[in-house]
């Protein structure tokens, strides 16, 4: 997966779980920890929500990597 | 041109093992038509499988009863564990919350594999009510059962959904609701939409190879068994719609955009 996350570090700091970060950013648990395992990108809206939310930069949550394979 | 010969040999190599394919194919549905043939010559072995035809339709309602049993048994055990799961649940540990999800799940599959093999087995002791001395006792018996096991499933599915929604609060389309799978599938966020689309995709990968598989099983049986034109024609119906429900969707929502921008 080129794209790594750190929404897991941030939704600690934050100091919520998965649920909670879910309602303040418009989606469900499951988003969320698919999101987290690095199963699933997240649309541009969804990722700016997060970084509104966590209060950081989109390329603070997320950050792309080249596919060394 | 180096790209060039990189794509043709990864074509050929593509190509190739289509072509293996198909030849495990032919060769399959050779074999098989073989020994459908062997087996219709040897006239004790097509007397067996008769016979255990025979003592399916004749004890379909005992195996009915039975796998309502077992299944209604099993949701409730998953059912209960999955509450037992969640009280300890943290809110955090996710190991947990998938292992009480997969249990809600599994029910879900067992519910609908229950419906489809219910049906399938009551509708087959249907051909037992004629022989019956008093086949409106029958009928009545055949209705009960039926209400039986719409009842457990209403029951376990209303239970299960209502304890999926405690578990994630922005589910609220109650099971009960006519237009209950479109306004689920709406109510989804774009993560889950995307798990449902490849759930989605595979359903029509598989489907594309078991169409011509029960195709060619409804040809056996209707040069070996007799079985008759229905179920070749029924299979095919079926490969029909499965086509064109994919191709209007693939131009609905190829085309869409485009229309819109005409507008």
């Amino acid at each position: 997966m080129p794209l790594k996350n750190h929404l897991k570090e941030l939704r600690a700091r934050l100091g919520v779980n998965q649920q909670e970060m879910g309602a303040r950013v418009g989606t469900s648990r499951q988003t969320i920890s698919q999101i987290e395992r690095g199963d699933y990108s997240p649309s541009v809206t969804l990722a700016l929500k997060i970084a509104k939310t966590c209060g950081v930069t989109v390329e603070e949550v997320f950050e792309y990597t080249e596919d060394e394979s | 041109m180096q790209i060039d010969d990189m794509k043709k040999n990864i074509r050929k190599d593509s190509n190739f093992k289509i072509v293996l394919e198909f030849i495990a194919f032919t060769l399959f549905a050779t074999l098989v038509g073989y020994i459908s043939g062997t087996v219709m010559d040897n006239g004790m072995i097509k007397a067996c499988l008769v016979s255990v035809c025979d003592v399916f339709v004749r004890y379909a309602l005992h195996f009915y009863l039975a796998l309502n049993i077992v299944m209604c048994s099993l949701c409730i055990g998953l059912y209960i564990k999955s509450k037992k799961l969640a009280e300890n649940w943290d809110g955090e540990d996710e190991k947990q919350i998938n292992k009480i999800e997969f249990c809600l799940d599994i029910v879900g599959s067992i519910i609908s594999l229950t419906v489809i093999a219910g049906i399938m087995l009551w509708m087959l002791d249907f051909s037992n009510i004629e022989g019956c001395a008093d086949s409106r006792t029958a009928w009545i018996i055949h209705t009960v059962l039926f209400s039986c096991m719409f009842g457990w499933i209403y029951i376990v599915r209303g239970k299960m959904m209502s304890f999926k929604q405690k578990l994630n609060c922005e589910d609220r389309i109650h099971v009960l609701d006519l237009r209950f799978e479109r306004k689920y599938f709406e109510s989804r966020d774009e993560g889950q939409k995307m798990i449902i689309y490849r759930a989605t995709h595979d359903v029509f990968k598989g489907l594309s190879y078991i169409n011509p598989v029960l195709m060619l099983i409804a040809f056996i049986g209707k040069i070996s068994f007799d079985t008759g034109n229905f179920p070749v024609v029924i299979v095919l119906v079926a490969w029909l719609m499965e086509m064109m429900i994919y191709t209007r969707a693939v131009f609905k929502y190829k085309y869409r955009d485009k229309n819109r921008k005409a507008e």
